[in-house]
């Protein structure tokens, strides 16, 4: 026994010192671009802890969305069910980047259930609500945002959505803003921890400078991934792609609030032309009230 | 007069080994019978088919053929083992239990009743000289201790059959005596032993009848005295002759000496021939003896050539 | 008590004495020891919904360590008996092999349980100490667990007879952890099957031993409301008739069985 104790307690030195060996493997150079940086991590020969802690991350990932819906797992609709109509409810995150879909529940409803006794056993034991998804107090996720990020640094959903949940719900803004911070540090390459800053230090310090210099340098590092992704004929998600809009619309508005008029109309100008984002063209308007006479 | 039922009889049986790329006749066709009473040696060299034809009868293996029967009942039965007392070869015990609770245990499986287990237990550990070791884990005996505890456990319940496998095996000189004792003990009072062993000496002093066994069949079957009577030699020292050329069969020179000559005549025939061709030779019998001859010769006579 | 049940008590009072002899309950402790700290440092994170987290972490690791002692001890008791020969003085006394295999599998059952109580009442601690309140449901989730312990150990025993103790550990561990997995993934390709395969999966579903019908550790996290009685009464009843047929298995096995 005793030998069997000294042997675990080895191995699992051996496994620190290996994690903390690995650890640096997953820290970037400066001139990494996002996605090569993403597609370098899909590659084994990076380092098997770091594939570990990738996937223990998204099992973790996974969890908070059990978290979300009070136990319960949700599915997307198989074929058969898409033929008959059935749909995913669609929920996006505002300033977060992050959506999900809740289609029908894996515990079946009783009427589409085959199962018979072991079903109507199956809907005792697990969670399980007829209709659709509802969604719990996310303040409940954000322990396990906070380990998921000790796992896997690199995952930055984690930073973003977890620092929206400190602010809007825990009601914690400074904890979000360091979480960020820590994010940022992880992955400076990273436009979304970038643009979730300058929103949190727009809506809840009004620390515009602060603001502008978070959201300015989002927009930078998402002009350097639309590229390295336009290259490979590959654009952003849609979850990023509404972050990229909210970072362009409240830089100009970041900048609105400094007095600096001219580069908000630059700012509104050039993510218009990019984007298309309709909101860009009513802060412009906006601005061009405030620089009447 | 001891009682002519058969404890243990055996009917052509036969245990077939599969599994390897060919199958192994353990035991084959082999028909043994103890009576009650009786004290059985059980011996044959290494691989002859002893510990399966044991295990046969304690219900660990299956006859593969024929038949196995104890105190009338099927072999293994639960109520054969009810009156039987069983010795394992290896001495293997939980070693994380004391002597104690280990002897407690098998009381238990015996029914001996609570009231009465304490009492059986301290008997037993006097018995086989444990006495202030009962109390520790198994882990700290040594193999002839653990061996004691094997005798203690099958003797509990003073059983009606004793079988041993390999009885001395592990055991000094003082606890093979103490061993002997409990053995002749239970001899005395009508019980029916039947072991195997290699001691040929434990075997020589303690049993009634020896089976001899090789390849899985009974070779030999005799009451020990009558064996070892048929093992009588005649050992004749002349001087005044040569050797004879040749010598009879079953006649050695044990000795040659000045002007002396030792020889040994093993059966009855060669001790006369022998005699006649000295009587011939105008030989001096200087000497002449009968020895006892030994179960090891008997038994190294019977199977010792096919050992190489 | 009649002689039959002293034989199967004595019988298992040597399993549960060599558990603990062994020192192999001294894990329970320091695993338990492990999760109180566990769950001691994710409270300094100062946010709030911190509960959910620390009775998640608390179920799982009691749910994933319990089976795990269960199965190692259930793999290692009937292999090592013969492997040992500490059998055959066993055997040799007036007991039949399938009483041994159910003292066996009631040594290894009180173990598991036993495990399984001390990991609740540590985790009961570690919430109290927390101010995290539990529902029934908590102890009905005790419960269940208590009861699929004896189902696993019963099935872990029969197998130990047709395959090597490393393997039945192994083939056990993976059916206990992977279960649930396994239980969602029919559920979800049903739709999508037809003909032979749909039949197949079907009746695997329905003769797989369902041990996540067990585990009612989600329902405790989120602070879901207690299950009807029925439940707990079925679930009863379906652990005792698989490890009826588990026990069965085993003694015929067993009784046949050269040593």
């Amino acid at each position: 026994m005793r030998r069997r104790a000294l042997a675990l307690g080895a191995a699992l030195v051996v496994a620190a010192v290996l994690a903390r060996i690995t650890a640096p493997r997953l820290e970037t150079e400066a001139h990494y671009k996002p996605s090569e940086f993403e597609e370098a991590k899909e590659s084994i020969a990076l380092s098997l802890m770091g594939q570990l802690r990738m996937s223990v991350g998204d099992l973790m990932w996974l969890k908070t969305l059990e978290y979300l819906h009070n136990g319960i797992i949700y599915r997307p609709p198989t074929k058969r069910e898409r033929a008959q109509g059935v749909r995913a409810v669609e929920f996006t995150g505002m300033g977060a980047g992050v959506a999900h879909a809740d289609g029908p529940s894996l515990v079946p409803d009783a009427e589409r259930d085959w199962r018979g006794i072991l079903g109507d056993i199956n809907r005792q034991i697990e969670p399980y609500r007829p209709g659709h998804a509802r969604h719990s107090d996310p303040q409940e996720l954000i322990p396990w945002y906070q380990l998921l990020t000790k796992f896997n640094p690199n995952y930055i959903q984690a930073y973003t959505v977890g620092a929206l949940f400190m602010s809007d719900f825990a009601r914690e803004p400074e904890k979000a803003r360091d979480f960020l911070k820590a994010g940022a540090q992880a992955n400076p390459w990273s436009f979304e921890i970038q643009a979730a800053l300058g929103r949190l230090y727009f809506d809840y310090f009004e620390e515009y400078r602060e603001a502008g210099d978070a959201l300015q340098k989002a927009v930078e590092l998402a002009k350097k991934e639309r590229q390295y992704l336009a290259e490979r004929d590959d654009h952003l998600d849609e979850p990023q792609t509404q972050l990229l809009n909210e970072a362009y619309l409240f830089l100009a508005r970041s900048y609105t609030e400094l007095g600096r008029y001219e580069d908000a109309l630059s700012v509104c100008a050039e993510g218009s032309e990019k984007l298309q984002y309709p909101l860009l063209r009513v802060q412009e308007r906006i601005i061009k009230k405030r620089m009447a006479p | 007069m001891r009682n002519s039922n058969a404890v243990i009889e055996t009917n052509d049986l036969s245990v077939v080994y599969k599994g390897g790329r060919k199958p192994v006749h353990a035991v084959s066709g082999l028909d043994l019978r103890v009576n009650e009473g009786e004290v059985v040696g059980f011996i044959g060299p290494n691989g002859a088919g002893k510990t399966t034809t044991i295990k046969v009868l304690m219900g660990f293996l299956f006859p593969t053929s024929g038949d196995a029967r104890v105190f009338g009942a099927t072999a293994g039965s639960l109520a054969a083992r009810r009156r039987t007392g069983f010795l394992p070869e290896v001495a293997v015990y939980y070693p994380f239990l004391t002597a104690r609770e280990t002897l407690a245990l098998y009381a238990t499986l015996l029914e001996i009743p609570s009231s009465e287990q304490e009492k059986s237990i301290a008997r037993l550990v006097e018995t086989v000289g444990l006495s202030g070791r009962d109390r520790e884990p198994l882990r700290t005996f040594s193999r002839g201790m653990l061996q004691r505890i094997g005798i203690a456990q099958a003797i509990m319940g003073d059983p009606d059959l004793l079988i041993l496998d390999e009885v001395t095996s592990g055991l000094d000189p003082v606890a093979r005596r103490d061993l002997r004792q409990i053995l002749l003990e239970f001899k005395s009072r009508g019980k029916t032993v039947f072991f195997s062993s290699h001691e040929l000496s434990e075997v020589t002093l303690l049993c009634d009848r020896v089976i001899l066994i090789d390849e899985g069949k009974v070779l030999e079957e005799r009451p020990l005295r009558k064996l070892l009577e048929s093992m009588r030699r005649l050992v004749v020292t002349v001087t005044g002759a040569t050797v004879p050329d040749p010598l009879p069969e079953d006649v050695t020179l044990r000795n040659a000496g000045e002007n002396r000559l030792t020889f040994v005549a093993e059966t009855q025939s060669a001790q006369t021939q022998l005699l006649q061709q000295l009587e011939n030779a105008g030989a001096h019998i200087l000497e002449m003896f009968q020895e006892s001859g030994s179960l090891e010769d008997y038994f190294v006579k019977v199977v010792g050539h096919k050992v190489t | 008590m009649g002689t039959y049940a002293k034989k199967l008590v004595a019988l298992a009072r040597v399993t549960v004495l060599e558990s603990v002899r062994r020192k192999d309950a001294y894990v329970v402790l320091i695993l338990g020891v492990a999760m109180t700290l566990g769950a001691g440092i994710f409270s300094r994170f100062g946010v709030s919904g911190v509960e959910k987290f620390v009775k998640d972490v608390g179920l799982t690791v009691t749910s994933m360590f319990s089976i795990i002692i269960c199965v190692i001890a259930a793999a290692r008791q009937l292999p090592t008996e013969i492997e040992n020969r500490t059998l055959y003085p066993l055997i040799a006394k007036p007991i039949d092999r399938s009483s041994f295999f159910v003292g066996k599998l009631l040594g290894v059952a009180v173990i598991a349980s036993a495990v399984v109580i001390v990991f609740f009442i540590l985790l009961r601690l570690i919430l109290l100490a927390f101010s995290i309140p539990v529902g029934a449901v908590f102890y009905q989730a005790l419960y269940l667990r208590v009861v699929s312990m004896w189902f696993i150990a019963a099935g872990v025993l029969c197998l130990s007879l047709f395959t090597t103790h490393a393997a039945t550990a192994t083939i056990s561990l993976l059916v206990c952890l992977a279960m649930q997995m396994f239980a969602h993934t029919i559920i979800y390709v049903h739709d999508e099957l037809t003909g032979i395969s749909l039949r197949l999966a079907e009746a695997i579903y329905w003769l797989a031993p369902h041990l996540e019908l067990f585990d009612l550790s989600k329902k405790v996290t989120h602070g879901w409301p207690p299950i009807a009685g029925w439940v707990l009464a079925l679930m009863t009843l379906y652990a005792l008739i698989y490890s009826g047929i588990f026990v069965v298995i085993g003694c015929l096995r067993l009784r046949r069985m050269p040593l």
